[in-house]
């Protein structure tokens, strides 16, 4: 047995933010008017060295929100910046972030959106995976590289007014700080509840502009039913970007309305 | 420093399938009896020796009708077709794009295929759409395992859904365990789990936490705790459909099992099905 090696232990992951007598997990008040509100304590850590994380998200509303992880109660540990999330009504998620965390790490997350009323709660748990459990690439950072401090986080993609057509190439980053060796793209609607059915294409690319080379093509469905884009999340992939390239991404679809067919993506490099 | 060494740059990743010219993949034809098509060709030959794929797949018509599928992604030369991941499963409700990454090798040079199958709500069968965007080797590493092998776990295909989970009829409390294999057939590095809905076309708003679990029949131990799932009532899907890859290590002829809890207690909408693939 495999497991044998590891103090005897049968099960290797844990889960913190569970809430009691619920099917949710942990809920984290969102601040509104794009202001974050305070953290709030989500996990507390385990005793062991994790391999990487999953993290659930589940919300009550159709809102897109952006979420801090910090390692501390406060803003000078946040491992994870503005973490891009565009569910629909009860939607939810589970992503799979390849990077290391310390025994005993606590996460402690906040969040904001876009509208000034609502009262929004998003729930989080987090599920820890044992060190050397797993034979699979991880790495110790993960850098938001489409955020850009105090102006925007997520790009619009634009698939312009010719259906099937590529639109132009949005720029994620002008260049990158670290050596990407996997990234994760996160998909949204910018709060559109009026969506329209539709079929997308999106491909990442790199280098200067108007000589971009398309490294990575994807595809998703535009729901109306759901005012969501299925998937919302793709990664992490894992391609090598060197450090200092610029990044773009752009998108096609089989619509032309000028609202619906745009799209939004967030981009972030684990290294 | 990592362990591995990083290869030369750029890596791109090679997409194989897209039709550009409908923003989507290549089609594959709906079937009314749950029977499997005729395969498919995504591309005659794979460019390089690839360490896994990511497969993009939905209906390939918008609407509302609701459709069960099983879709195989197969290798070889034509008529001698082999699968080499079968009934990845998809409702095809309004707007059920999914993404799945396979870690599997695939060698340079090989023909890659798909069908599918389908058993229809409505009058009229749909087929589905599938691309795939095949992945470079990034790493040489001796410590780092290769993947050959795929298994389908918890799949009936003869109604044409993953194994049933019934949370149970009290609210936020784990129902039943419900086996999803009595014996692993091969040992599991990769697992990538399937949720949906059934046929249900009138499912209630609900939240649902699962827990997949090894051991036998009464000594369940949780092996994959608390993944949220959530009841979309618009299109009447459960998301997220696909999560995963998760990296594990579940030895051959190991007992699996999930269950869930969710905060309905309607004795319909509370289900849904489940369904792995297993890649070593």
């Amino acid at each position: 047995m495999e497991w044998t090696s590891l103090n005897g232990r049968y099960y290797l992951m844990d889960v913190q933010g569970l809430t009691t007598g619920s099917s949710n997990f942990n809920l984290v008040t969102i601040g509104a008017n794009n202001t974050k509100g305070g953290f709030f304590p989500v996990a507390r850590g385990v005793d062991y060295d994790s391999d990487g994380i999953l993290i659930n998200l589940s919300s009550d509303l159709s809102r897109d929100v952006l979420l801090d992880f910090s390692t501390v109660s406060g803003t000078s540990q946040i491992i994870i910046s503005n973490l891009y999330w565009s569910p629909a009504v009860n939607a939810a998620i589970t992503l799979y972030l390849p990077i290391k965390v310390a025994a005993n790490t606590p996460f402690f997350v906040r969040g904001q959106q876009s509208t000034a009323t609502a009262t929004l709660t998003v729930g989080v748990g987090i599920v820890y995976l044992h060190k050397g459990w797993n034979d699979v690439e991880l790495f110790d950072r993960m850098t938001n590289y489409s955020e850009i401090p105090g102006v925007e986080v997520e790009r619009s993609i634009d698939p312009g007014g010719t259906p099937n057509t590529w639109g132009s190439w949005v720029t994620i980053t002008s260049g990158t700080v670290y050596q990407i060796e996997s990234f994760l793209i996160m998909i949204g609607d910018d709060d559109n509840v009026t969506m329209t059915d539709g079929f997308y294409l999106f491909e990442v690319g790199v280098g200067p502009v108007s000589q971009e080379v398309p490294i990575f093509r994807g595809a998703m469905i535009a729901s109306s039913q759901d005012d969501m884009y299925h998937p919302t999340v793709i990664g992490p992939v894992n391609l090598s970007i060197p450090q200092g390239t610029r990044i773009a991404m752009r998108g096609q679809c089989s619509i032309t309305d000028a609202t619906d067919r745009i799209f939004t993506a967030a981009f972030y490099g684990f290294d | 420093m990592p362990p591995w060494t990083v290869s030369k740059f750029p890596l791109v990743a090679q997409p194989l399938g897209y039709n550009l010219s409908a923003s989507k993949g290549i089609v594959l034809s709906g079937t009314t009896s749950g029977v499997k098509s005729s395969y498919a060709e995504i591309t005659p030959s794979t460019p390089w020796d690839a360490d896994g794929f990511y497969l993009f797949f939905g209906p390939d018509l918008l609407g509302t009708n609701t459709q069960t599928f099983r879709i195989d992604i197969a290798a070889g030369s034509a008529g001698n077709e082999i699968p080499i991941i079968w009934d990845i499963p998809m409702i095809a409700r309004r707007g059920a794009g999914n993404v799945a990454f396979f870690p599997l090798t695939v060698p340079a040079g090989t023909r890659l295929t798909a069908r599918c199958a389908t058993f229809q709500e409505a009058a009229n069968p749909r087929g589905a759409t599938v691309a795939l965007t095949l992945m470079p080797r990034t790493y040489t590493a001796s410590n780092m395992n290769r993947n050959n092998i795929a298994v389908t776990y918890g799949f009936d295909a003869n109604v044409m859904f993953g194994s049933d989970i019934d949370p149970g009829g009290t609210a936020n409390t784990y129902g039943a365990y419900t086996q999803i294999t009595a014996s692993t057939a091969h040992p599991i590095r990769q697992l990538i789990m399937f949720c949906n809905q059934h046929n249900n076309a009138s499912t209630s708003a609900a939240k649902f936490r699962l827990q997949l679990a090894v051991g036998a029949n009464g000594s369940e131990q949780t092996l994959i705790p608390d993944i949220a799932l959530g009841n979309l009532t618009g299109s009447d899907g459960i998301v997220p459909t696909v999560v995963g890859p998760i990296p594990v290590k579940i030895p051959p002829e190991t007992r699996v099992a999930v269950r869930a809890m969710c905060n309905i207690t309607s004795v319909v909408d509370r289900h849904f099905d489940f369904s792995m693939i297993g890649v070593c």
